[in-house]
């Protein structure tokens, strides 16, 4: 079983497409502390908690995503919309008079992602520091237990569905597929952040409109985008 | 009945929590200009082009901290290590590149100097924990913990057969420009049961995970071949352009699981 879900995971971003799905996010406030100030308690005095810890919170709010692979993605996110075709992303909200233009000749559409959804689709990223204690299969889903490898390994760069510092994780994944269906980090047995995905559809039909810039705003190139 | 790939896959995850004695000799070398011409074309940003790597030398004595040196530059030929060494007995790791480098590892702290440069010493707390392989050389590191190459591959075919160190470097020699000096090799990996797997590099859906050394980003094929009882890599190729850009290969590997 560890070696179907190694397999599934390893090659998941080659299944898809194309594809959409939402993703939703939760968190618990006292366990999400208390794994972050075990997790920081690992490093030296002084050690900067970086993107996520109390100074910059993980992600959060509500993804949808739909994807024509492999050059074509649009993303939303609260009131934001991302459209990414190869090396561009266009940007605007939903008050914006105009669509933001980013290009940058070194990235591929996959760059522009945010991470959790691209973890969703490319759950290979987590191996490396996962230690992987038990796969089960129900009718839906692989379901697997981990921890960290050690827990400094899960820094707070790596990863944006899973939580530095915590104790256990639990992950869903597509029988078949290999995305994550569901990421979950707890501390000591409390849900420390959970991670949903909801309406994920395979094979569908995206409308070419759906990958349309808005009628009526016009664009502004912006500086290179690193 | 697990696939060939699943078992490949289960081999490279769980190679370094199976290790326990380990002694092995290398040979490692990369040309630098092509491999950072793959990396330039593969996308990534080359950290390595854009800082300078700096590091601190102490003084093994009065252990002050002497002023800061900037590493030589890269070479601008292919250049390769014709011995790299690591032993894992008593405990202690002890490995060491050629005669450029040597590197003490006892899960505490790692100890390193050049031999070039008496008296001086690096010191760094290893932030490192038993559960990965607390050396600092990375080939070696992924090697012996290939589970840090995963995300950055996608498997394209598999072949069982049986190893030989000999041949192996024998035909890496011929392969390489200039060839490569002749590396003895001993008898402990002849006749090994390997899977030798070509794979593909992957576009950079990795992120920020640091890039790997003994695969590099940008390279367009890969050989890898992985010891079927402990999950080590005993040798590794990138190619561009249908060359080798980089390669691996143990000559002598001794694995107690």
């Amino acid at each position: 079983m560890l070696g179907r879900a190694l397999h599934l995971m390893h090659s998941a971003c080659l299944r898809f497409s194309p594809l959409e799905f939402e993703l939703s996010s939760q968190f618990n406030p006292a366990p999400l502390t208390a794994g972050w100030d075990a997790w920081a308690e690992l490093f030296k005095p002084g050690h900067q908690i970086g993107r996520v810890g109390r100074d910059h919170p993980p992600y959060s709010g509500q993804f949808q995503f739909w994807g024509a692979r492999p050059d074509k993605f649009r993303f939303q996110r609260e009131n934001t919309t991302w459209i990414a075709r190869q090396n561009t992303v266009w940007v605007y909200g939903a008050d914006d008079p105009v669509v933001s233009a980013y290009y940058n000749p070194e990235r591929s559409t996959i760059y522009w992602l945010d991470a959790p959804v691209r973890e969703v689709l490319d759950p290979a990223c987590l191996l490396p520091d996962l230690e992987i204690l038990s796969v089960t299969e129900s009718q839906e889903a692989l379901l697997i237990r981990a921890a960290a490898r050690s827990l400094r390994d899960i820094g707070p760069d790596d990863y944006a569905l899973l939580m530095p510092g915590a104790s256990e994780y639990r992950l869903a994944i597509h029988p078949s597929r290999g995305v994550i269906l569901s990421a979950v980090s707890l501390w000591q047995g409390e849900v420390m952040a959970s991670y949903q995905v909801n309406g994920l559809r395979f094979d569908a039909h995206i409308p070419e409109e759906t990958f349309a810039l808005p009628a009526g705003k016009p664009v502004r190139e912006q500086p290179l985008l690193h | 009945m697990p696939s060939t790939s699943e078992e490949l896959l289960t081999l490279m995850y769980q190679a370094w929590s199976k290790l326990g004695q380990v002694r092995l000799s290398a040979v490692w070398g990369q040309d630098p200009n092509k491999v950072l011409a793959a990396e330039q074309a593969w996308g990534k940003w080359n950290w390595r082009a854009i800082d300078r790597i700096t590091i601190e030398f102490m003084s093994p004595d009065d252990q002050t901290l002497a002023p800061e040196e900037t590493l030589p530059e890269p070479p601008t030929g292919f250049e390769y290590h014709s011995r790299l060494y690591l032993s894992r007995e008593g405990g202690q790791l002890r490995f060491f590149l050629a005669d450029r480098y040597r590197d003490w590892c006892n899960g505490q702290e790692s100890i390193w100097w050049d031999p070039n440069k008496p008296g001086q010493v690096r010191r760094e707390r290893a932030d490192i924990e038993p559960s990965q392989a607390p050396i600092n050389f990375y080939p070696i590191n992924e090697a012996l913990d290939p589970r840090r190459l995963l995300p950055w591959f996608h498997l394209s075919s598999i072949q069982q057969e049986e190893y030989s160190a000999r041949a192996e470097l024998a035909g890496l020699s011929r392969s390489l420009p200039g060839g490569l000096e002749l590396i003895p090799a001993d008898s402990s990996l002849e006749g090994r049961k390997v899977f030798r797997a070509w794979a593909r590099g992957r576009s950079p859906w990795a992120g920020s995970l640091p890039m790997p050394t003994l695969l590099v980003a940008g390279a367009e094929r890969y050989q890898m071949v992985v010891d079927r009882e402990t999950g080590v890599i005993l040798k590794a190729l990138s190619l561009w352009k249908g060359e080798i850009i980089a390669f691996f290969a143990l000559s002598e590997g001794v694995f107690l699981c």
